[in-house]
């Protein structure tokens, strides 16, 4: 019996190798794929970066090839690009996936459905919009990088660089705010500044379905201010014509939604910051009472835009934060809670309170 | 005889591999209306029937359910009762099977046939599921030792990313007020019906000392809103609906960032894949005994007889499976839907019927002290 066990094993072992398994060599690897609007109305122009492996890593040479075909749909493309390439496409360490300024202007729920469908593609993907075209922002190849679209990886994840400008998402995060109620989602924008070198700095704000408003820089830091904890950025303070610039070694936001039975619902922001002195464009020499004029002139200049933000952001009628579903998750008239919502809404008003506490100043006083 | 700790390895299996037996799909379905309700009530629901069973149970020690059924009723009564109750067994190990199956051919190997899949772990299953009870036991002791840290981990890992949507997970909350609904019931005890396995297994247990029956009442609770409440706070309220590996995508929404993978979902495969074979080989366990107990030659009791007889039961649980795997994803779970009904019927209608046994052997002795 037990025999007969052994060689049934062995044979199925046997088998195994008919599997249609294919070794690493015969592999090539898509770490990153862009996707812009086709020449032809209604097609899809899908690009593809991809990365040759390599044996030594000591000697290591960025090898990448970037494939791009037209189609009226992106698995017709990926599937014509195969037989453009000797090696099978795998897309198992596709870290990124680039929508096209001029395709997110219109929708981006086609390819992120595609995105989130394909088994071997992860969730933890970023999604980001690129300007002016996805496939300039494939073909940027930075110096320092050695590895084919590491850089972009690097940013993104917030591993190599930790730059407070970056908001990146993940593909199951943008999944989760296009359906859901009561919060819309929002995608880095990625440019292309010639061959070498990216820039993500700015943030779309989108409807359920496209690109509806784009914050600047300045705006794309408070808004990750607002919804991240501990942002390493620096911020101004104007103190008696002088420029001081602080680090923030600690920073905290959180909001509560009041709906008072007199007077006007508003938004209360609470942010506090732990601050140590960066810059300094006066001579003067920072004492005690300095730094604490410079923490209340911070605090206020801080104050001032956040408001606007949350004021423009409330005009243009979308909701990156959240405040909908925050409103819905603190209230039980399941059936009427978002008609309430809509209502209140536009009426809101947004009161910040801005706590910055500059403890230190630097190494020199 | 074993200790009573192998009692809790039994419970703790079903209520982790949940995830697998589409409990989570069923209180999705249903998170609007009245999903979270059913959860409460078939907390206390589950540890009563844990509590009941096992002390019913106590009063036969050393026995499993052919014994005392084939004892204390008509042979024409307690024959289909097992039947069934072996089909049920059968079944509640498929699911696992199948499920996993799907599950393995979608992560982690899409390119390898389904049948070479199943046929490996039918193998792996059959072979194992003849070993004697006891040794299935300490075998499933020590594979809650290798996955409970992994599954913890995970936990974990998964509440305490900054992504995860604690106001979505809220927003459902809200929707407590609403009637319970009998199906999320069913599909919430499932976590507690382990304890059911003791219909063999209890061939070697002789007197269980059942301790901290609240203790099995708050793991069941946390298990169940896990279960639940996970994969909203990554999926959104509505997003979630759409996701049919529900579980296997939060995973994969991990993101481990210091470690050498950096995909959460290979860990995590890693711990369901051995727990739900070691479930479907004490399933499968169950079901072969009480099949064998029915077999009409069930007096020889020569040992090729036994190993014939094994093997034909065998050789029909893997058929059965291959055939079964003709099913699509939609039919795979309705079947699993389906299961998670009946087999609360039976679970009720086993304690019945142990109640008139308890009865009845009560009598008997009191006739003949």
């Amino acid at each position: 019996m037990k025999k007969v066990f052994l060689l049934l094993i062995t044979i199925l072992l046997l088998l195994t190798a008919g599997c249609d398994f294919k070794d690493i060599d015969r592999r090539i690897f898509v770490v990153a794929m862009g996707i812009d609007p086709g020449e032809k109305e209604g097609n899809l122009k899908v690009s593809l970066k991809l990365a040759v492996p390599q044996g030594d890593i000591t000697k290591i040479d960025e090898k990448m090839q970037i494939l791009t075909e037209e189609s009226y749909s992106i698995s017709e493309a990926l599937r014509m690009m195969k037989s453009r390439v000797e090696k099978e496409l795998d897309y198992v360490h596709c870290k990124s996936i680039i929508m096209g300024e001029k395709l997110a202007e219109k929708d981006i729920r086609h390819v992120m459905d595609w995105a989130v469908r394909r088994r071997d593609i992860q969730l933890i993907l970023n999604f980001g919009v690129g300007r002016p075209e996805a496939l300039k922002v494939l073909n940027i190849k930075p110096q320092s990088e050695h590895i084919p679209s590491n850089s972009l990886i690097m940013a993104m994840s917030g591993e190599g660089t930790e730059s407070p400008f970056i908001a990146s998402v993940y593909s199951y995060q943008l999944m989760k705010n296009v359906f859901e109620v009561g919060i819309d989602p929002t995608l880095p924008i990625i440019e292309s500044q010639g061959t070498e070198q990216f820039l993500i700095n700015k943030l779309a704000l989108l409807d359920k379905q496209k690109i509806r408003l784009i914050l600047s820089p300045d705006e794309t830091r408070l808004f990750n201010l607002l919804t991240r904890r501990e942002l390493r950025t620096n911020l101004p303070a104007h103190y008696k014509g002088g420029m001081y610039q602080y680090y923030t070694e600690d920073t905290s936001a959180s909001y509560r939604i009041f709906t008072p039975e007199e007077g006007k619902p508003y938004i209360q922001y609470k942010v506090k910051l732990l601050g140590i002195l960066e810059e300094n464009s006066s001579q003067d020499i920072v004492t005690h009472q300095v730094l604490q004029q410079l923490s209340k002139a911070g605090g206020e200049e801080l104050k001032e835009g956040i408001e606007k933000l949350l004021v423009k952001i409330q005009r243009s009628g979308l909701d990156p934060f959240g405040w909908g579903l925050r409103y819905a998750s603190r209230h039980f008239n399941n059936d009427t809670e978002m008609r309430d919502w809509k209502a209140i809404y536009p009426k809101l008003e947004f009161k910040t309170l801005v706590d910055v506490d500059i403890k230190y100043s630097g190494m020199i006083k | 005889m074993v200790k009573s700790r192998y009692f809790y390895c039994l419970f703790l299996m079903n209520s982790l591999i949940n995830i697998i037996n589409f409990v989570p799909r069923e209180l999705m379905d249903r998170r609007f209306d009245g999903a979270l309700m059913s959860i409460l009530i078939a907390v206390p629901i589950g540890t009563t029937f844990v509590y009941v069973f096992t002390k019913l149970m106590d009063k036969f020690p050393g026995k499993g359910i052919p014994e005392i059924f084939n004892s204390l009723m008509p042979r024409l009564v307690s024959t289909p009762m097992l039947l069934v109750y072996a089909v049920l067994w059968y079944v509640a190990g498929v699911i696992t099977l199948l499920s996993f199956v799907d599950i393995t051919l979608r992560f982690i190997s899409p390119d390898t046939g389904a049948y070479p899949v199943v046929i490996g772990f039918l193998i792996l299953v059959c072979l194992c599921c003849r070993v004697d009870g006891l040794s299935l036991l300490y075998g499933l002791e020590v594979i809650l030792g290798i996955t409970l840290p992994l599954i913890l981990y995970a936990s974990v890992k998964a509440l305490a990313n900054p992504n995860f949507s604690w106001d979505s997970v809220l927003q459902i909350v809200t929707f407590i007020w609403h009637k319970p609904d009998i199906k999320s019931m069913a599909a919430g005890t499932f976590l507690f019906s382990g304890y059911i396995n003791l219909a063999i297994f209890n061939r070697l247990f002789h007197k269980i000392k059942l301790r901290h029956v609240w203790l099995i009442a708050v793991e069941g609770l946390l298990v169940l809103l896990m279960t639940f409440l996970v994969p909203i706070g990554y999926f959104g309220t509505i997003g979630v609906e759409r996701h049919v590996y529900t579980w296997f995508s939060t995973a994969d929404s991990i993101r481990i960032e210091t470690f050498l993978i950096e995909r959460m979902l290979f860990i995590f495969y890693f711990a369901y894949m051995t727990l739900s074979v070691m479930s479907v080989i004490v399933h499968w366990h169950v079901g072969l005994e009480l099949f064998k107990s029915i077999m009409p030659f069930a007096d020889k009791n020569s040992s090729k007889a036994k190993l014939w007889k094994e093997w034909i039961i065998l050789g029909l649980f893997c058929v059965a499976t291959l055939l079964l795997m003709f099913m699509d994803q939609y039919e795979l779970n309705q079947l699993a839907e389906w299961f998670l009904q009946i087999r609360w019927l039976g679970e009720m209608s086993m304690i019945a019927t142990l109640f008139y046994c308890v009865i009845k052997m009560r009598k008997a002795r009191r006739r003949n002290p």
